[in-house]
């Protein structure tokens, strides 16, 4: 027994090493999201409103796509035990992912009664690359994947345990708070606990009563997301902008379609089918690179075969029917999500389906480790080097993850995390006493001009500004946004040439080098990949 | 009494009647692709006069615009343009009947895996249903031909029937497609290890032996023609030449070294494997669940706009199928699912392209697995999908705007009017043409219209990738071409897209005659006068 917890615990330990190691560097510098969300946290923090003035709310207007704000309020905890550093907001992604390994290992556990198939999960989990990815990043969705494990490890037991009250009553619990963290899961959990009755819908009409009670309690604990779901106009938007709607392929059909309904069923149909293409999981579906499929997928090339060897296994096994398509139901039900937004992959909206594929290819490592084991012909030395090279191939696939998202990443989605608006804020606020006003252009881009939306928040995070002071300086207006001595609009170059002592940063794309006197550059920078990003210039 | 007729074989030939009915709907659709028009007018000349559109007496190798043509098909229209004339009837009924027979023959082979009369009928039932293949039994393709091949190929090995009929069908194989020379010999391999485990290994050598030996003769034999290799490369092993898996390869080791790493880690870590890794998953992509069951090719070249190789619902009787074959299935029906991989690792080596046509080779084994999954559901179930499946495809068959419209540049049904007006002008004026109307416009002009095929022909022994600009009086305008108001002793009759449109409207006054508008209700092509070429 004790041998089982302390290899959890290394387990555990060295999922925890790749989820906090360096934490500060990589991603390499906070992104948009992360920004905007540790400055809201400290505007929370400090003032009990977000950075526009609104008391605690539900829905932070942030960049614009009002964000569900249990993130923000989660990071206070972090924010208060280790203050302001750019770090702490990604404390508690980095902290649940490293919870969802035990949270595996304890529902495979209670599902299998198998602590080395729970053991294996765990541990496979703990390596899987979108779990690492989104759990060093500040995003919500690795919380809400280790409340669903815990939610469905609490269902479990509260099965096994038809007495006890209380396990049902605390899964539930979980299961709604993932509801209330990550909008996915909103969708999901309901599906979830609906595949959950269907399946053990044996035990559950043999105590009706019981779980009659159960199901009202999750009815009133969601009452207030789905009045807010409702109400809430900043949600409603937010699902407005996401949805597939606004998807510009499924508009070209619907163009030439006679009939929309058909078209909406087949086009998300085909898109759902899609989340499940080899490519997307083990190639590129992470979106590492742009080296089409040289890239990073959400799971290991490695786990390939033992996805397909796990599948096999578990359909031959003699588990029941139940348990085999409530493991693969987990798999299939989160790619909906996915499925019904804009985009053709949604990876961070899939996590939790990523997470239950990585447990299906534990079931296959576990097969092949027991076969190979058990196979007579086979000599010691054999079988040493069967796991050896089993080993060196998990060691080669690793390594080449670990290269591919602390070098490649930033070199090839520098846009995508915003670098180098760090730098920027940095330098603006370095040169504050020297012009009257500073001004700062959002749009940038590698291949082509983009709107950068949290600007703002670079420039008020990296310049210490104090949050109660910002929400009464910050204007928006219709050309853009501006506090103190700073402005975040387009610039335009034929008029704003002639302005006085100011301070202007902008992209090559609003302000042509050749109209530029290069000794009025100040300073030069660079996307990661040193393409020319933005050039300072005093006027 | 149900089984008592379908072993009677009633309900097998209603399935066949109700697959050949299927796909004579609207015999219209698809209209042709230029290639497609090429080989239909092509089978016109062959049957006729017996050359091709270039003149060539029976040729075996045929040009096209993107790489060469095998000769199956093309004497396959010919065959029913022999019978029916030069009509759409006549250039579609082959792939029509070999659609249809395609039916009756998975119906055969389903009786080796199953003594379940409805298992015979379900498998045959779901082929005779399957919008891709309703979509390639309407057009010349080799798609479909080649389909039908392999799985008469491995109905005549699973049967042991005479080496002289499997011989013949190998034969006819590689002159099908290229496609063949790749899948055919781990084909008859993997069948003859898997199925005939009662032959002697001299039968199953001779059988092995004879595929590798075609295969060797097909390639050698072509390699021969000029531009084999570059045919090959081009179209059947494009991984080789893209360049963007060695750029990227380049780049991200470069990455890597700049970052500080050692040099040594990034060979290990990116090197040519890429190569292995990148074809390993496009080939997988090429075969993932979307395209069965989801949206085979939206593009609308080789199958109905909104719908998969299947009908949706039959993802279910799939899943199922898949499921009872991994857990309870014998090895010979477990072997079913490898066909999957033998039959489509060609596509491998088209990376980026699709290679969709692969998918269509597995869909009678599919359809296998599908009846297999039909067998765990009771009939009631049963009856109720294949009511779904019906119900999808038939909506899809019988409201074809959207693909109409989908496909206004690649199967322009709108450019019969324009090719007769054309024709019509050629034969009293010379005439111009303007490129890009529609792609390769002299394909259709042939199709579409009673032009004489001698006055098309050009001394042209095998061109690869070979378009043709001159037909008799009408002349290909390209955009280097530049207009001039024609002198009074000058006539010509000029057909303008909208590109030279803009560039004569610059130049000088123009009338336009008259306007074609293409499926989408947007101008496409102008009649003008006093247009001539310089």
């Amino acid at each position: 027994m004790k041998k089982r917890y302390f290899l959890l615990l290394v387990i555990i330990l060295f999922g925890a090493f790749l989820r906090f190691f360096n934490l500060k560097d990589f991603p390499v510098q906070l992104n948009h999201d992360e920004v905007s969300q540790i400055y809201d946290t400290a505007s929370i923090v400090t003032t009990g409103k977000d950075i526009y003035g609104k008391f605690l709310p539900f829905a932070f207007f942030s960049t614009g796509e009002y964000k569900v704000g249990h993130y923000i309020y989660i990071s206070t905890i972090p924010y208060l035990i280790f203050g302001d550093r750019e770090f702490t907001i990604r404390i508690p992604a980095a902290l649940f992912g490293t919870l969802t390994i035990l949270a595996v290992f304890l529902f495979i556990n209670s599902l299998f009664k198998n602590w080395k198939l729970a053991f294996l999960s765990a541990a496979l989990v703990s390596i899987t690359p979108s779990e690492i990815f989104y759990s060093r990043k500040s995003f919500e969705g690795s919380i809400g994947v280790c409340l669903i494990f815990l939610g469905l490890f609490c269902l479990i037991n509260n099965l096994d345990n038809l007495k006890s009250k209380v396990w049902g009553y605390i899964g539930l619990s979980f299961l709604t708070l993932a509801m209330y963290v990550y909008t996915s899961y909103t969708m999901i959990v309901p599906f979830l606990l609906l595949l959950f009755a269907m399946i053990f819908r044996g035990t559950i009409m043999a105590y009706p009563k019981k779980f009659v009670y159960q199901l009202l309690f999750w009815a009133i604990l969601i009452i207030p997301l789905v009045y807010s779901t409702i109400t809430n106009p900043g949600l409603r938007f937010r699902a407005a902008t996401v949805l597939i709607t606004q998807d510009v392929n499924l508009g070209r059909q619907l163009e030439l379609s006679q009939n929309n309904i058909k078209t909406y069923i087949d086009y998300i149909f085909a898109r759902f089918l899609n989340q499940f293409n080899p490519s997307y999981l083990f190639a590129n579906g992470l979106d590492f690179t742009n080296q089409g499929l040289i890239g990073m997928g959400p799971l290991l090339f490695w786990q390939l075969p033992l996805l397909l060897i796990g599948v096999v296994f578990i359909i031959r096994s003699n588990l029941s029917s139940g348990k085999k398509f409530f493991i693969f139901g987990l798999a299939i039900l989160p790619m909906i999500p996915s499925a019904l937004t804009f985009e053709p992959f949604s990876p961070h909206r899939a996590m939790l389906s990523f997470a239950v594929m990585s447990i299906i290819s534990a079931f296959g490592l576990y097969w092949l480790v027991n076969f190979v084991a058990n196979l007579s012909l086979f000599n010691r030395a054999v079988k040493t080097m069967v796991f050896s090279l089993m080993f060196i191939l998990f060691i080669l696939n690793f390594a080449y993850f670990i290269y591919m998202y602390t070098v490649n990443l930033p070199y090839e989605k520098s846009q995508h995390i915003h670098y180098p608006f760090k730098q920027i804020a940095q330098f603006a606020w370095s040169q504050y006493h020297n012009f009257d006003q500073i001004i700062v252009d959002p749009i940038y881009g590698q291949s082509s001009p983009v709107r950068a939306v949290a600007v703002h928040y670079y420039l008020a995070y990296y310049g210490h500004y104090l949050p109660s002071k910002f929400q009464e300086d910050l204007k928006i207006e219709k050309s853009g946004m501006s506090f103190d001595k700073f402005s975040i609009r387009e610039i335009d170059w034929r008029q704003d040439r002639f302005l006085k002592n100011t301070l202007i940063i902008a992209s090559p794309w609003n302000v042509p080098i050749n109209d530029i006197d290069k000794s009025k550059i100040m300073k030069r920078f660079n996307f990661y990949d040193g393409q020319l990003a933005f050039y300072a210039i005093k006027l | 009494m149900v089984e008592k007729y379908i072993k009677s074989h009633y309900l097998i030939l209603i399935v066949l009647a109700l697959a050949f009915l299927v796909r004579m709907i609207d015999l219209s659709f698809p209209s042709f692709t230029s290639d497609e028009a090429r080989v239909a007018f092509r089978g016109h000349t062959l049957a006729t006069i017996g050359k091709d559109e270039l003149g060539r007496p029976f040729p075996l190798l045929f040009n096209s615009l993107e790489d060469y043509q095998l000769p199956v098909v093309s004497y396959l229209v010919a065959g029913g343009e022999f019978v029916f004339g030069k009509s759409e009837f006549g250039a579609r009924v082959p792939f029509i009947l070999i659609g249809t027979l395609l039916v009756l023959l998975t119906y055969q082979i389903a009786k080796f895996f199953s003594p379940t009369p409805l298992f015979w009928l379900t498998s045959a039932l779901v082929v005779a249903f399957s919008p891709g293949l309703i979509f390639l039994s309407k057009v010349p393709n080799q798609a479909i031909v080649l389909t039908f091949i392999f799985a008469l190929l491995f109905y005549l090995l699973i049967n042991k029937k005479n080496f002289l009929f499997v011989a013949l069908v190998m034969i006819i194989s590689v002159l099908t497609s290229k496609q063949a020379w790749f899948i055919l010999l781990p084909f008859t391999f993997f069948t003859v290890i898997f199925y005939q485990k009662s032959f002697n290994w001299k039968r199953k050598l001779i059988q092995i032996g004879f595929s590798a030996l075609l295969v060797f003769l097909a390639f050698s034999i072509f390699l021969s023609v000029p531009q084999a290799k570059r045919s090959l490369l081009e179209n059947n092993f494009l991984i080789f030449s893209d360049i963007t898996i060695k750029n990227g390869i380049d780049r991200l080791r470069g990455q890597g070294l700049e970052a500080g790493w050692p040099a040594l880690v990034a060979r290990i870590l990116f090197n040519k494997l890429h190569f292995l890794t990148v074809g390993f998953f496009h080939w997988l992509s090429n075969i993932s669940p979307a395209t069965y069951f989801g949206q085979l090719d939206n593009s609308g070249r080789i199958s109905y706009f909104y719908l998969g190789a299947w009908a949706k619902i039959l993802i279910v009787p799939f899943s199922l199928g898949l499921f009872f074959l991994i857990r309870k299935g014998d090895q010979q029906k477990k072997a079913l699912l490898l066909y999957f991989l033998v039959l489509t690792f060609s596509s491998f080596f088209v990376y980026p392209n699709s290679n969709l046509e692969a998918v269509y080779l597995t869909l009678p084994f599919m359809a296998l697995v599908i009846s297999f999954g039909f067998e765990q559901l009771n009939k009631k179930i049963t009856i109720l999908i294949l009511f779904l499946m019906i119900t999808e495809v038939m909506i899809n068959i019988f409201i074809l705007t959207p693909d109409y419209r989908n496909t206004t540049a690649l199967r322009p049904i709108w450019i019969k009017g324009l090719t007769r007006d054309i024709f019509e002008k050629s034969k009293v004026y010379k005439v111009a043409v303007s490129d890009d109307i529609v792609s390769d416009i002299v394909s259709y002009i042939e199709w579409y219209t009673q032009f004489d095929p001698p006055a098309g022909f050009l001394q042209v022994n095998s061109p690869y990738k070979f378009r043709q600009y001159r037909l008799a009086n009408i002349k290909i305008v390209g955009s280097d071409e530049t207009f001039t108001t024609c002198s009074k002793d000058e006539h010509m009759e000029t057909f303008v897209s909208s590109r030279d449109l803009d560039k004569i409207k610059h130049q000088f006054d123009i009338n336009i005659i008259k306007t074609y508008k293409n499926s989408n209700e947007e101008d496409k092509a102008f009649l003008i006068e006093k247009a001539c070429i310089k």
